[in-house]
């Protein structure tokens, strides 16, 4: 049985995972936390916009438990709010044992506290990475989930220094770069020419610490629009997210509130003692990151080339997805590249034709899309989503934006793709 | 990268040091001029102390004078001081096992300054005890002093594979002490003690004809074994030692024909054994700066006062 070793365990980890066991190989998950879902752990937006058709077409394709889950764990749906619609919000302080257990009982093997530093190369394949207490992890076919942002260093040197964000590299170690380390220069997301990576785009503020009426609505409605006070205004906020789909004008004027277990402010960042000056916030503090007065993580600091199978340019058996992927922003498309990835490498441990996704598909056309963008001279300074901005603009224009769940299901069966990532390769082997 | 390694002052009061303000850290890229991360993690970001600093180095190490309490010449070229330190409880940090200093007499040019490991320390008395070997015209000055001494340090890298003497514990552990580089085994072995391991030596009195480390090892309760390293029989003696005390861990302080001899002797018993070496590099600064103990490995350059690793893995 081909052995995958995914490396780092957020959302596109969790879809490679998923999709490479499906596929009948036998799955090691390497996560340097103590938990899964990376930054899923305070995030919680599904299905807004062209996202919803992104997550309907993973589950025609055969692996959308994931989604379902997400659903599954849902505070509330058919949320809109400002340039956003049809939202699906999960409970961010819920959802990470449900996919813990959820894998666990496909059988796939997760190492926690398990951080690779390092890779042990016979030529242009990589053999084993090494963990950082030397430990060295055997394996097939490797894929790459690490995500873009941290270390600390790139936090401070691009942002505002270190916040403390989930991802507590102080505690745990930081990223590392295990395409690097297998040769392949980084690419990295610019601002301007000597400004890289950019910054999350919201912070959470703890629920319990709001106003009652304040809290009361955010538990109902999911989402509350509050307008800010003309001198905490601060439109230059916006140029510095990563969400290019929430750096619109309202984003700027209002806080705009979102109930995921933690009341998600969207935003980077906020001062607390201004926020405190607002009717229902006099109490407010932060959970995501601690530091939330000050800054956010940078992003988009580590991309590996790929091509449009996933598999990391220059390495034989290396792929990736998610953020290490390329500029794509959102846990819909950290799972969507993600499963793609994993079941490629299956493929390529049977020596089989690399599956890719057909552009008539929304996931399909993003991951070409991507990288046909990030070839052009501009292309390390745009981010993509199906929620929003210059991608979901794309997908309205090409008729990609689908939200009849029925139509897109009758799509990926003319595309005769329905349930492809279903199917055990392993066991089918030479059938 | 072709060896692993981390910087024996990271992370410590003098970091982040003048490499830093160099664009020359051992451990971070951004400080070695590079746009992004690639660290060598040791458990904190070397540039956020940097910036939270500043952008300036920490206060680096100064020197001071130190009161010589008692000075013993012991054979016709071996020299024992006693210095007492006039910061108080300050001797505290100098009990680390491979720790040294740069010392001079306190009328001599800095280019006097003789690094020395220090042999023991005293809490209590606030004092540090050195043994010099006089050799040269730095050392034939230093003897020639009575009453102070300049000290700069401390310094931390005298001893490669420092980790596996912090961390052995309830272990069978080996000793080799071989002329002066006796010096370095008293704190070794306290370190040991302390971790409750079994402790066996074997001391070559060599070139300073005299058995420094005795008495230091008999308080300990080692069993203590006198050999020559020019003896043919050392190396059956070494091996024998290891098998039938089923050794886990060894020191060897002295030469690098000593080192080689230790390593190969370890090598044939196939069983895995931790090892640790006194550095032998020739420091002349201490902060990475000179170049004196640099040495190449492959196309990388390594200052071997900085950089803490395993002694095997520099190819010596």
């Amino acid at each position: 049985m081909p052995k995958v070793v995914v490396i780092g365990g957020g959302w596109a980890g969790c879809g490679a995972a998923l999709a490479a066991k499906k596929a009948g190989a036998e799955v090691l998950i390497l996560e340097k936390t103590d938990m899964l879902l990376g930054c899923g752990l305070v995030g919680g937006i599904m299905r807004n916009n062209g996202r919803f058709t992104a997550a309907e077409e993973a589950i025609a394709l055969g692996a959308g438990e994931l989604f379902e889950i997400a659903d599954a764990t849902a505070r509330h749906r058919n949320v809109n709010f400002p340039g956003h619609f049809h939202a699906t919000l999960y409970d961010v302080t819920r959802i990470e044992p449900r996919v813990r257990n959820f894998l666990l009982k496909l059988g796939i093997e997760i190492r926690f506290q398990s951080r690779a530093v390092d890779v042990k190369m016979k030529g242009k394949r990589i053999t084993s990475v090494v963990l950082a207490d030397g430990e060295e992890i055997e394996g097939d076919v490797f894929v790459e989930t690490t995500g873009s942002s941290g270390p600390i260093g790139n936090c401070i040197k691009y942002g505002n220094g270190c916040c403390m964000c989930v991802q507590r590299c102080p505690a745990f170690g930081p990223r590392v770069s295990i395409s690097k380390k297998a040769g392949v220069e980084d690419l990295v997301a610019k601002r301007t020419p000597e400004l890289y990576g950019a910054m999350s785009g919201s912070c959470k503020l703890n629920k319990d610490s709001l106003g009652d009426d304040l809290r009361r609505e955010l538990d109902e409605k999911g989402v509350v629009v509050v307008e800010l006070p003309e001198e905490y205004i601060r439109k230059e906020k916006l140029s510095m997210k990563v969400c290019q789909q929430y750096a619109l004008e309202e984003y700027a004027k209002s806080i705009v509130l979102l109930d995921t277990g933690h009341a998600k402010l969207m935003t980077p960042f906020f001062s607390l003692d201004e926020l405190r000056k607002i009717r229902g916030f006099e109490s407010a503090r932060f959970e995501d990151p601690y530091a939330g007065s000050k800054g956010n993580s940078i992003r988009y600091m580590s991309m590996a080339p790929r091509d449009d199978f996933m598999k990391v340019e220059g390495v034989e058996n290396l792929f990736c997805a998610g953020e290490k992927s390329g500029p794509i922003v959102g846990h819909t498309e950290a799972i969507c590249t993600g499963i793609l990835a994993g079941h490629n490498a299956v493929r390529k441990a049977l020596n089989m034709k690399l599956l890719k996704l057909p552009r008539e598909l929304a996931i399909g056309d993003m991951i070409a899309f991507v990288n046909e963008e990030l070839k052009k001279p501009d292309g390390l300074y745009k981010r993509y989503t199906f929620a929003g901005a210059l991608y979901f603009d794309r997908m309205k224009k090409l008729g990609l934006y689908l939200t009849e769940r029925e139509a897109i299901r009758e799509k990926v069966k003319q595309l005769k793709l329905s349930g492809i990532f279903n199917e055990n390769l392993v066991m089918n082997e030479g059938k | 990268m072709s060896i692993s390694y981390q910087c024996i002052d990271a992370l410590s009061p003098y970091c982040p040091c003048y490499l830093a303000e160099n664009q020359s850290c051992i451990i971070c890229s951004i400080l070695r001029g590079k746009d992004t991360c690639d660290c060598i993690w040791q458990g904190s970001c070397i540039y956020q102390e940097y910036i939270w600093n500043g952008k300036r180095k920490k206060e680096p190490r100064k020197v001071i004078e130190a009161k010589i309490k008692e000075k013993k010449k012991v054979t016709k070229n071996l020299l024992v001081y006693k210095v007492s330190l006039s910061l108080p409880l300050s001797s505290i940090d100098y009990s680390q096992p491979g720790t040294y200093v740069f010392l001079r007499s306190a009328n001599s040019q800095y280019y006097f300054e003789v690094p020395l490991c220090v042999m023991d320390v005293d809490e209590d008395e606030n004092t540090l005890t050195f043994a010099v070997q006089i050799i040269g015209p730095k050392t034939k000055n230093l003897a020639q002093e009575d009453n102070t001494l300049l000290l700069r340090g401390p310094y931390y890298n005298g001893i490669f594979g420092l980790k596996h003497i912090k961390s052995t514990k309830n272990k069978k552990c080996l000793l080799i002490g071989g002329g002066i580089g006796q010096a370095s085994l008293v704190l070794v072995a306290k370190a040991l003690h302390r971790g409750g391991n079994d402790i066996t030596a074997l001391l070559d009195p060599g070139a300073i004809n005299y058995n420094l480390a005795m008495d230091y090892l008999n308080s300990l309760n080692a069993e203590v074994r006198i050999f020559n390293r020019y003896d043919s029989l050392f190396e059956s003696l070494l091996q024998q030692v290891i098998e039938d005390k089923g050794i886990e861990m060894v020191y060897s302080g002295g030469s690098d024909l000593q080192h080689n001899l230790v390593k190969s002797a370890v090598m044939r018993s196939r069983r895995k054994i931790a090892l640790s070496f006194s550095n032998n590099a020739k420091l002349c600064c201490g902060e990475g700066i000179c170049g004196s103990c640099e040495v190449s490995i492959g196309v990388e350059k390594f200052k071997l006062c900085k950089i803490q690793t395993e002694y095997q893995m520099l190819g010596r």
